[in-house]
């Protein structure tokens, strides 16, 4: 796509003026071959004494003499008929103004150029090296009009050749811009849909159809995270409100005396709590959209975090069974720990939280041959259709919103630990697990 | 765990006399703050905006600011800024802005820790607590060549190594502070955001990870020593004890 533009305008506009120029060259040169020639009827006057002479010459000296006679009282010019020893044969002498002529006598058909004022023109005779001679009248001298000619080569017809390659190259530049501006305009008065290379020409390709698709691409990305902010705001305020409500009922439950305190305090106090894991999440995670880049400068062993993050969890999962399949020594360079940890345990709760209590999640980890590792968290619970694979990693997705509450989840946890190990430059995702349940992929990157 | 439970932690008496500046616009909140750490000892000033706050800050002396992110007239960044000029204070930020970039703004201005809001009192106690004992110097400093003999472990500075009997294992500087500070508080629960203030220098946040590591590195060389002992305990929900 470089300089494609550039290109395409000088190949236009570099052949463009060489076709022009040589047009107008050729054209000038055609035109003044064409008006400095004789006029065909005094052509054809001249031929016919030409032929004349030939009859006299038939009749001998004294016809020839008595032709150029009546040549000088028709035409009022000197002629001749010359023989092949270049002798004159002539009602007069040849005169001293045309003596210089006689070397470079003109055909009949040259062009007679506007500065020769004395002309002698030589017409072959049929009688082989002898010719007619005869000085060009005044009158019959060709009057080309060459100033207007001139300026219409050199000025007009250049003019307004340029006036339409200008028009050209202006639709060409501006008719995309228009479209730019127009989607632009769209965009900025609230129409996030709004994109300008639709309204392009599929064929063309160029600097200014890149300037539409970045324009193009800038939009999806706002489009995207404006959505994504509102779908946000709108989920988190619904969740808040779930919890506000039942903070609510239970004060309103106080109030009445149906509910003594030691009964609600508990209550109160998991509310809150929820509320705050959900703003702190929701806050995380509308930072990590907008700036998505952590700092990765931590060296540890990642079988060491992953034996905490496995104590934690057995500890509050006591029924469950966790495998542990992972070498003693997992050496992990500039990596972030907070965000690895925060990701692993929230997947690994997850695996808990849906699978029934008294079954297999297994942690496995092992270093792929690029020295990444790959982590993978499996469970034995319900798992989730084909489909909604790549669903569970949106922000406020739960498969079942009534169930998943009770448990604190709000469907934040898989969002962000996806932004969170995509921030490290790593990549996670899910596929099923077999024979039922789900196994998360975490690929954590190594760097030296 | 309660307020009271944490206090049991602080032992010496000279913490209960420290003065904190407490700058926070919202009166209810600056008022049920004074009313948590009052009653525990700490001698409170209240301030309800920047200018008054900066003031203060300079013209007396106090052991700790708690400085609110968000204040009227004069933004909390902008009063650390200033404060710093002149003084040293150490300074706990409250903020409601989860957001991280906010926290490192923080420490840029020189903040020693920072508490996001919404918090709970416990946490809030533990934290003051940490940031006094280490700006008041409450814990023994690493001298050269000081020894802490504790049944049989021996600490040596100047190898950065414990020994127990003839054995000996290496640990780096933070294991080797780390296990200082747990030995010379022996039998007693030292908190996460404590630890963190007073080996890691850095501030206690809800996925760190970072000091769980070194407890199990430490406990791994101390287990090569002492097999048959365990001598560091996890207190669930709490912290580390050594015992």
């Amino acid at each position: 796509m470089s300089r494609r533009f550039f290109w395409r305008m000088v190949v236009s506009l570099v052949i463009g003026a060489l076709i022009m120029f040589s047009a107008l060259h050729q054209l000038a040169q055609q035109l003044t071959v064409h008006m400095t020639r004789l006029q065909i009827e005094h052509q054809q006057s001249l031929l016919d004494y030409a032929a004349k002479a030939n009859d006299a010459q038939r009749s001998g000296p004294q016809a020839m003499v008595q032709l150029t006679r009546q040549v000088a009282t028709d035409l009022a010019v000197w002629s001749a008929v010359q023989t092949t020893g270049g002798q004159l044969i002539s009602a007069s002498p040849l005169p001293i103004s045309l003596a210089d002529q006689l070397g470079f006598q003109r055909r009949v058909d040259w062009p007679i150029h506007p500065f020769m004022t004395k002309v002698l023109i030589g017409i072959p005779m049929v009688q082989e090296g002898y010719s007619f001679v005869v000085e060009l009248p005044a009158a019959m001298h060709p009057r080309p009009n060459t100033s207007v000619v001139h300026h219409l080569l050199t000025l007009v017809i250049p003019s307004i050749l340029l006036l339409l390659f200008c028009w050209l190259l202006y639709r060409y530049l501006m008719k995309p811009l228009e479209a730019l501006n127009r989607g632009t305009m769209k965009f900025a008065a609230g129409d996030l849909s709004a994109r300008v290379q639709p309204e392009l020409s599929a064929r063309r390709r160029d600097e200014i159809t890149q300037l539409a698709s970045s324009f193009d691409s800038m939009a999806d990305r706002i489009q995207k995270l404006v959505n994504t902010q509102r779908h946000l705001l709108g989920d988190l305020s619904h969740e808040l409100r779930t919890s506000l409500t039942r903070i609510e009922l239970a004060l309103d439950l106080y109030r009445r005396g149906v509910r003594d305190s030691q009964e609600l305090m508990p209550r109160l106090g998991k509310e809150v709590e929820l509320m705050n894991i959900l703003v702190s999440d929701a806050l995380t995670l509308a930072w990590l959209n907008a700036e998505p880049e952590v700092t990765c400068r931590d060296h540890f062993n990642l079988s060491i975090l992953l034996d905490l993050l496995c104590e934690d969890a057995s500890f509050e999962y006591p029924e469950h069974t966790l495998t542990r399949l992972y070498p003693a020594d997992c050496p992990l360079n500039n990596s972030n720990q907070r965000a690895l940890a925060q990701s692993i345990e929230n997947v690994l709760r997850n695996a808990l939280k849906y699978s029934p209590a008294g079954s297999e999640v297994t942690v496995r980890c092992r270093p792929n041959p690029e020295g990444w590792y790959r982590l993978e968290v499996l469970d034995l619970g319900q798992g989730v259709t084909e489909m909604q694979l790549e669903q569970i990693f949106e922000p406020f997705f739960r498969t079942d919103k009534a169930r998943s509450r009770e448990g604190g989840g709000f469907g934040l946890g898989l969002a962000l630990v996806q932004r969170q190990i995509e921030a490290i430059g790593g990549k996670v995702f899910a596929r099923q697990n077999k024979p039922s349940g789900l196994c998360v992929v975490i690929e954590i990157p190594n760097l030296s | 765990m309660s307020a009271i439970d944490c206090n049991m932690n602080i032992g010496q008496k000279s913490f209960q006399t420290a003065r904190i500046l407490l700058i926070e616009d919202d009166q209810t909140v600056s008022d049920m703050l004074a009313d948590v750490l009052g009653p525990t000892g700490y001698h409170i000033q209240q301030c309800f905006n920047g200018r008054e706050g900066l003031t203060a800050a300079i013209n007396s002396s106090f052991h700790l600011i708690l400085l609110d992110r968000l204040l009227p007239e004069l933004d909390g960044l902008e009063v650390l800024q200033r404060l710093r000029k002149y003084k040293d204070t150490p300074v706990m930020m409250l903020t409601a802005c989860g957001a991280e970039q906010d926290r490192i703004a923080g420490f840029c201005g020189g903040a020693d820790d920072y508490l996001p809001k919404p918090f709970n009192m416990t946490e809030l106690l533990l934290r003051v607590e940490a940031l006094l004992r280490r700006s008041m110097k409450m814990t023994p400093s690493r001298q050269p060549g000081a020894l802490v003999e504790e049944d049989g472990l021996r600490l040596e500075s100047r190898d950065l190594a414990v020994f127990y009997g003839r054995q000996k294992a290496e640990l780096t500087p933070i294991e080797f502070d780390l296990l200082r500070v747990l030995i010379s508080h022996r039998d007693e629960t030292l908190s996460k955001p404590y630890l963190y203030q007073l080996v890691l220098s850095k501030p206690f946040s809800r996925y760190e990870r970072s000091l769980d590591m070194h407890i199990s590195n430490l406990r791994a060389k101390l287990a090569t020593l002492a097999p048959e002992k365990r001598l560091i305990k996890t207190v669930r929900g709490k912290g580390y004890r050594y015992q």
